[in-house]
């Protein structure tokens, strides 16, 4: 067969392929008839076929390249994954994101060490002497925390601009969490120093604002919102250690092929901490700084808690045989 | 294995034992879409900029708090809800024609989306200055793009991305050189037997097309590298010396001759076959050409 025969013969067959593909790349306009589905996948084959042909006669790149694209569109088209249903958003919160918390658990008992015992021993050691923070804590920064929670408790700090501290605190949180995450590829190093860091920053701060007196308000601000700020920063930490361990131990698999198993199951984890800090910023944004007296706040406090340890220690499990 | 041409293409094997090529987009291509997606959120950063701006002289500080949640949606969304629903494709990407694929070559998912661009945070290391993910040398990305085969950056290399063409080749129906008035070598002249193969007249072709893309000394300096080895292989008798004078115009001539005897066996570029026949064409011809 010549390539003018072959072209002659074949040519109808790649213009209906390709009449059915501009169809299926548009499939908000028109659904497919099951017809038209197994005449899709015949005609796909047979382009596939004759790419093949034509690549193995040499009968030229342009002839080559269209076919290769016809293929190239048909392959994105077969092979789509489905697409997501928001029913999937809730089930992952609901189920997924725990459970994968569960079986990374190591992960995330190291990065919350991390993120607490310099915290911990910053947060003592400030306490015990406030002039301490002047080493961590830049003058501007400590006059303002003094500042913030001196007042009566009614003026939280805040001022009461819930909203516009929502969007704060989510810019803020979210953004550390992923980057917590992000710089876990440089072998887990940058996981590291983002969760040392944060966490004598903030241990200094609570220690600073304990030290010059204003414990109660400061620690009856924090605690609601802390349940789910806290523990979020940690597992986007446990995130970020998973691809590091998955890039510096990568077992009997290359470290690319590695890195891409594990990449799946740290986004997802990633992705679960953002969830949990947007809840946080609702709370930290419109109840931590409400008038309430600190006996009822650190009760809320404590309720959240022992709520994201169940929710993450138990959610999603299976039940027990009957 | 074959030895493999050292080139920019991704080959890839479908479940059908078809292969496919996608041509990669490389970091020059890749930095300008950069550059377009990065001015047009800043452009809509100014405008929300303004708009809530305004509203909070209003209302207080609440709009302000839907102004930061602009900003970050747009500094850690805007990519990945673009490539995930758009084919693997942001504005800037659009523009400059490529987009995201998995290195299968099959579309990108929510989830690869979201991991690509999210370890976009590592890959603009260091940074400048406390500017956000998005604000950085990028470092660490272009170290490493350079240094894999797909051009891939670290969030590539762990979502199983690559960034590649678009492109829509239309199916050309004549040799673009055959409309100038070039005339046939003398058959008289030509040792029988000897017939370019297509793709030798493609390259010609090609050849042709790009003359206004490179200086015409470089085209006609490609052009004798064919000349001779054509003229041996065709026994033609180059009275003129043609050949190495004007090597392009040979290489033309070459062309007209033996496209045109193409042309007179029915070049099939006009004739259809019946839609009823085209289920029976297909199968009968497909299965063996």
């Amino acid at each position: 067969m010549t390539r003018a025969r072959f072209l002659a013969v074949r040519r109808p067959a790649w213009e209906a392929f390709e009449e059915l593909l501009e169809r299926v790349e548009q499939r908000r306009t028109s659904r497919l008839s099951g017809r038209d589905v197994s005449e899709f996948a015949r005609l796909y084959r047979a382009v596939c076929y004759d790419l093949a042909t034509v690549r193995s006669r040499e009968w030229g790149r342009g002839l080559e390249d269209h076919l290769n694209d016809l293929v190239r569109r048909g392959h994105s088209s077969l092979y789509r994954s489905p697409p997501g249903r928001p029913q999937e958003v809730v089930r992952f919160f609901a189920e997924g994101f725990p459970r994968l918390l569960r079986s990374n658990r190591a992960y995330f008992w190291v990065a919350a060490a991390l993120f607490l015992v310099p915290g911990l021993i910053a947060a003592l050691v400030v306490a015990g002497d406030p002039e301490k923070a002047a080493r961590i804590l830049p003058g501007v920064v400590r006059e303002m925390f003094r500042e913030m929670y001196s007042g009566s408790p009614e003026a939280g700090p805040g001022g009461g601009a819930g909203a516009a501290m929502t969007g704060f605190y989510v810019y803020n949180n979210v953004g550390i969490a992923f980057r917590c995450f992000a710089t876990g590829i440089l072998f887990g190093a940058g996981t590291v120093v983002l969760l040392i860091y944060n966490s004598i920053y903030i241990g200094a701060a609570a220690g600073y604002v304990a030290g010059v007196g204003h414990g109660e308000r400061f620690f009856s601000f924090v605690i609601a919102h802390g349940a789910f700020e806290l523990t979020a920063i940690a597992v986007s930490g446990a995130a970020g250690l998973v691809l590091g361990h998955a890039l510096v131990h990568p077992g009997a698999r290359s470290r690319l092929e590695s890195l891409r198993r594990r990449g799946l199951v740290a986004v997802q984890l990633a992705g679960g901490a953002g969830g949990m800090l947007a809840v946080a910023a609702l709370i930290e944004a419109f109840w931590s700084p409400c008038g309430a007296p600190s006996g009822l706040k650190f009760a809320v406090g404590a309720l959240l808690w022992i709520a994201v340890i169940a929710y993450l220690g138990w959610a999603g499990r299976e039940r027990s045989a009957r | 294995m074959p030895l493999q041409a050292i080139d920019t293409l991704a080959r890839i094997e479908t479940p059908e034992s078809a292969w496919l090529t996608f041509r990669l987009a490389g970091p020059w291509t890749r930095m300008v879409a950069y550059g377009f997606d990065f001015l047009l959120r800043l452009l809509v950063l100014a405008a929300i900029g303004l708009v809530f701006g305004f509203l909070a002289g209003l209302f207080g500080a609440a709009p302000l708090g839907l102004l930061l949640l602009g900003f970050f949606a747009l500094e850690w969304g805007y990519a990945w809800f673009f490539e995930a629903f758009w084919d693997g494709k942001t504005p800037g990407k659009h523009v400059m024609q490529i987009r995201v694929v998995k290195t299968s070559g099959s579309p990108i998912g929510f989830y690869d989306a979201m991991l690509r661009n999210l370890l976009r945070a590592a890959d603009v290391l260091p940074p400048i200055g406390v500017l956000g993910p998005s604000v950085g040398t990028y470092g660490v990305g272009l170290g490493v793009m350079l240094a894999t085969r797909r051009f891939q950056r670290l969030g590539d290399l762990v979502a199983g991305t690559m960034v590649v063409h678009v492109e829509r080749p239309e199916l050309r129906t004549s040799f673009a050189a055959l409309r100038g008035n070039i005339k046939p070598l003398e058959r008289a002249r030509l040792a029988a037997g000897y017939r370019p193969p297509e793709r030798v007249l493609e390259l010609i072709d090609r050849l042709y097309r790009r003359r206004r893309e490179m200086h015409p000394r470089r085209a006609a300096e490609i052009a004798a590298l064919l000349a001779p080895r054509l003229r041996e292989r065709l026994g033609y008798e180059d009275l003129e010396g043609l050949h190495t004078r004007s090597p392009a115009l040979f290489l033309l001539r070459v062309l007209r001759t033996f496209a045109a005897e193409d042309e007179a066996g029915g070049d099939g570029w006009t004739r259809t076959v019946p839609v009823s026949g085209r289920r029976r064409a297909a199968s009968r011809e497909g299965s063996r050409p």
